[in-house]
């Protein structure tokens, strides 16, 4: 045994004093440094060159307070609805704020219903002369969110819409931060940031907070300052009503939010000076799966419903000419690659390396690659801890649980792998719970 | 038919009319000419071209006061429509009114007159059909008051309390719930005026605001101070308060004054009354219930055998209040009892037994004296029944009762040797902050009578 920990030791050694290590990487993990150091470079220049922008450079027009209406579709979430619409009527922004509740299934979900119904009138009594007006509109039949977004959109009176999931609660800014960008008439969409709330319930729920500072906060600034902003999240998205319209609204069926983003990126190919963009300080909290078996089933309808998308639904729309060379190869690059492949070549890759090579010198490399991505992940933590968070001493904390993120994100990336094999091969987005059946076989 | 008319105008056509119909028409020119004379007459025309006031005036002090004429029906003569409390009537309905209110008055005309209420029960008597109605008016305190009543009523005290009582002795039915008026506990007028104050100084010079009370050190504020650059900032501590419910909170504080600075919930809302100009607190305001009443059949006999309640004659030599202010008022002194050890109350309940109400009035009238003689303005009686009394001397302790026990006792030993069918029965209290720590109203009434 010790022989073992000698052997990686020596190994380790020698990979350090080797005169060109990097050249030992390139043999060992080719797609590593082709595929994941170019993207990350990219991503935390194009963050640099955003916040430098922003720090630096223009101030955006500050008398821009457009009405804004917030539509919040809610099933069953009870009470936490009401905690959202208190959130909501919060908000520091100087302009008016419309708020649509709409209640999906409101006969089946009396109590949801009852409970916003009761909040929205005594607000609305209470502070008549607010500029903030709740909406409550019953759906009394089941029929999914997307549809619930949609009548919101069809009775908002605002310039701008901004979608809210049912059960998160709200920073008092988000109308204001979200609004700004929009001052700017080309911007048409905006994505926003959502932090994990319940970071105190698991372990589990720690690693996802990282995960959503980093992966999503970070690297969705990057994206979307190149102008290949993947999704915009159904969760908390801000967009133009008159855009909204003319591309008749959302669609039926799962992922509704990755589906309007493909939809307005192959606008963007005909009208080059629109923009989609991501507002880091525009905050949302929301509650995340605390057990593996909850987050896998998360994760299984998400990257089953990216893997439809693309390959089912889209796959005519994923041309140059539709969405552009440049959209074309970030969804290769970052979607199909980074997301679907490379999970699948680590884990062929790390088979084989077992396979072709002795068990220490297999785990050696397994170190290296450890390393690299704890590293990678540390310096990805400290750009967002400096640049990004709004918290700064709160989320310093979570840097005890570094150490154990390059373990999270292998699992959670095996798992996108199976996901995805799954969707191509079993069709299991039929199976998500956003919408009841008889709507998503209507789409198909 | 012998009736008097009043005008300031020569009206020969009226005079004429009227002659018509009556067999004697005796014709003045003003007010003054008809109170020097002294005939009797079946009823009384007045030209509406008088002042209202004057009229008003002339009917309560002449005509209602008088022991002769205050039975007789008034009637209004309007450009030659004559109107009866302002509904319009004919000369034939005029002629059989007065008819029955004399034949009605003759079952009665031998009992004493010298009392408002004696002659106002008469009134209702010879009119049976008649409904005491309220009616508004913005310039009485209570904001309602009774025409009727209004006529006969010596203005000595209020006749709310004697209404009140009637009703209590069933000898008028409520026809009609017609208001409910919150109104001042001391002298139940509802003129009043509401403003809100600081809780801590007094001042009005507060505003409504909202408050924020910032999570990580504590500091409550209004939202003003927490305000920079469109965010929530604690100007304690100088966190940033974003996220409702885990930075901050908003506090039920929703008021601040701008002479002191005190942060508040609820101010102070404070009444003062307009009548009677004493300030209180909404906790303190009394209701009050405004009826349309109806003279009751066993009134009518009741007053028809003069019998409406001899035991009233102490009701009318003391401080009477109808029992639902007495109870407000033992409220008070019980109040007043638990906060401050020496604001004594006692209490005296009273039972009289008699076999017969006639023989025993010289004595009621007696004792009532008695009473009175040991009353002072501050005291109050009250009749839980027909037959029991209750008084409430406030700031009297036990020695002072003592005085008042001593006199009822010699005076009850002085008649107890004569009359036999006489008897009264006395119950005393004196209140202590510990025998009333832990009791209300109710039920130190209850404790007291049950003992009788
Ligand atoms: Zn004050
Ligand atoms: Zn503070
Ligand atoms: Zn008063």
């Amino acid at each position: 045994m010790s022989n073992f920990f000698n052997e990686i030791y020596y190994f380790l050694n020698s990979f350090l004093n080797y005169e060109e290590p990097w050249k030992i990487c390139l043999i060992l993990f080719p797609y590593v440094l082709i595929m994941e150091i170019p993207l990350y470079s990219l991503i935390v220049i194009a963050y640099l060159k955003k916040f430098w922008k922003d720090v630096f450079l223009e101030k955006i027009s500050q008398n821009y307070f457009p009405n804004v209406t917030c539509i919040v579709p809610c099933y069953n979430e009870g009470n936490a609805v009401v905690l959202t619409t208190r959130s909501l009527v919060e908000q520091l922004y100087r302009g008016n704020i419309e708020i649509i509740l709409v209640v999906d299934g409101s006969d089946v979900n009396k109590s949801t219903y009852e409970g916003v119904l009761e909040y929205a009138i005594k607000y609305n009594s209470e502070f008549k002369n607010s500029s903030r007006h709740i909406k409550v509109i019953p759906k009394r039949q089941r029929s999914g969110k997307v549809s619930s977004i949609n009548i919101g959109a069809s009775l908002a009176k605002g310039e701008l819409l901004i979608i809210i999931d049912g059960d998160c609660s709200l920073d008092n800014d988000l109308v204001a931060a979200g609004v700004r960008s929009f001052a700017d008439k080309n911007v048409i969409a905006s994505s926003g940031n959502i932090r994990v709330r319940n970071t105190k319930d698991s372990l589990l729920a720690k690693f996802q907070a990282i995960e959503y500072m980093i992966g999503l906060q970070l690297s969705k600034t990057g994206l979307a300052e190149l102008g290949i902003l993947n999704s915009i999240s159904g969760a908390h998205g801000i967009f133009r009503k008159s855009f909204v319209r003319a591309i008749g609204g959302w669609r039926n069926g799962s992922a509704e939010d990755l589906d309007i983003t493909i939809r307005i990126r192959a606008y963007i190919k005909q009208y080059p000076q629109l923009k989609i963009i991501h507002t880091y300080d525009s905050t949302m909290h929301t509650d995340v799966p605390t057990t593996w078996n909850k987050l896998f089933k998360q994760r299984l309808r998400w990257d089953g419903d990216i893997s439809y998308l693309y390959f089912k639904r889209y796959r005519k729309l994923l041309r140059p000419k539709n969405i552009g060379w440049k959209n074309l190869f970030a969804i290769i690059w970052y979607d199909f690659i980074f997301c679907l492949c490379v999970p699948f070549l680590t884990t062929v890759y790390t088979a084989w390396l077992f396979f072709k090579f002795s068990p220490s010198f297999a785990a050696t490399l397994l170190i290296v690659v450890y390393l690299y991505y704890f590293l990678s992940g540390n310096l990805f933590f400290l750009l967002y801890i400096i640049f990004v968070s709004e918290r700064k001493g709160k989320d310093f904390k979570f840097i005890i649980y570094l150490p154990l993120m390059p373990f999270y994100q292998y699992t959670m990336r095996i798992w996108t792998a199976l996901a995805t094999i799954f969707e191509l091969t079993l069709s299991t987005h039929k199976d998500t719970t956003m919408a009841p059946w008889w709507v998503i076989k209507k789409t198909h | 038919m012998n009736t008097v008319y009043i005008t300031n105008k020569d009206n020969p056509f009226i005079v004429s009319l009227l002659k018509e119909f009556f067999d004697k028409i005796s014709v003045f020119n003003s007010f003054a000419d008809f109170s020097t004379q002294e005939e009797v007459f079946d009823s009384v025309i007045i030209s509406s071209n008088f002042e209202k006031t004057k009229i008003e005036d002339f009917v309560k002090k002449t005509i209602r006061t008088s022991d002769k004429l205050f039975i007789v029906p008034i009637f209004l003569e309007d450009n030659g429509t004559f109107l009866s409390h302002e509904n319009v009537v004919n000369l034939e309905n005029i002629k059989e009114h007065i008819i029955s209110v004399k034949n009605l008055y003759k079952e009665i005309e031998h009992h004493n007159y010298s009392s408002w209420e004696n002659r106002i029960l008469s009134y209702f008597y010879t009119r049976p059909d008649l409904s005491v109605c309220p009616k508004i008016d913005k310039n009485h305190d209570m904001f309602y008051y009774y025409p009727h009543v209004e006529q006969f009523y010596d203005g000595q005290e209020d006749y709310f309390y004697w209404m009140e009582e009637m009703a209590t002795q069933k000898i008028f039915s409520k026809v009609k719930l017609v208001d409910r008026l919150f109104c001042c506990p001391y002298c139940f007028s509802a003129l009043m005026k509401f403003s809100d104050h600081c809780p801590n100084c007094g001042s009005i010079n507060i505003k409504q605001e909202r408050f924020v009370h910032c999570f990580s050190c504590g500091y409550v504020s209004p939202e003003s101070k927490f305000m920079k650059d469109e965010r929530f900032v604690c100007p304690s501590c100088k966190s940033k308060l974003k996220l409702i419910g885990e930075d901050y909170d908003r506090p039920l504080e929703n008021g601040v004054c701008m002479d002191c600075g005190n942060y508040h919930i609820d101010s102070t809302l404070q009444i003062s009354c307009l009548s009677c100009s004493k300030i209180f607190t909404t906790e303190e305001l009394s209701k009050k219930s405004v009826f349309e009443y109806k003279l009751t059949e066993y009134g009518r006999n009741q007053i028809k055998f003069d019998t409406v309640s001899s035991t009233n004659i102490i009701a009318s030599e003391l401080n009477y209040i109808a029992l639902n202010y007495f109870i407000f008022t033992l409220n008070w002194s019980i109040q007043m009892q638990k906060r401050y050890i020496d604001s004594y109350f006692s209490l005296v309940a009273l039972k009289i037994i008699m076999e017969t109400e006639f023989s025993v009035y010289d004595l009621l009238v007696e004792f009532s004296k008695l009473l009175r003689s040991s009353f002072r303005t501050t005291d109050f009686c009250s009749k839980i029944d027909n037959n029991t009394f209750i008084f409430l001397f406030p700031k009297t302790g036990a020695t002072g009762l003592n005085a008042i026990k001593t006199k009822i006792d010699t005076f009850l030993g002085s008649i107890k040797l004569s009359k036999g069918q006489f008897n009264i029965k006395t119950e005393y209290f004196s209140s202590t902050q510990e025998n009333i720590a832990e009791e209300n109203s109710q039920q130190i009434l209850s404790n007291l009578t049950n003992k009788l």
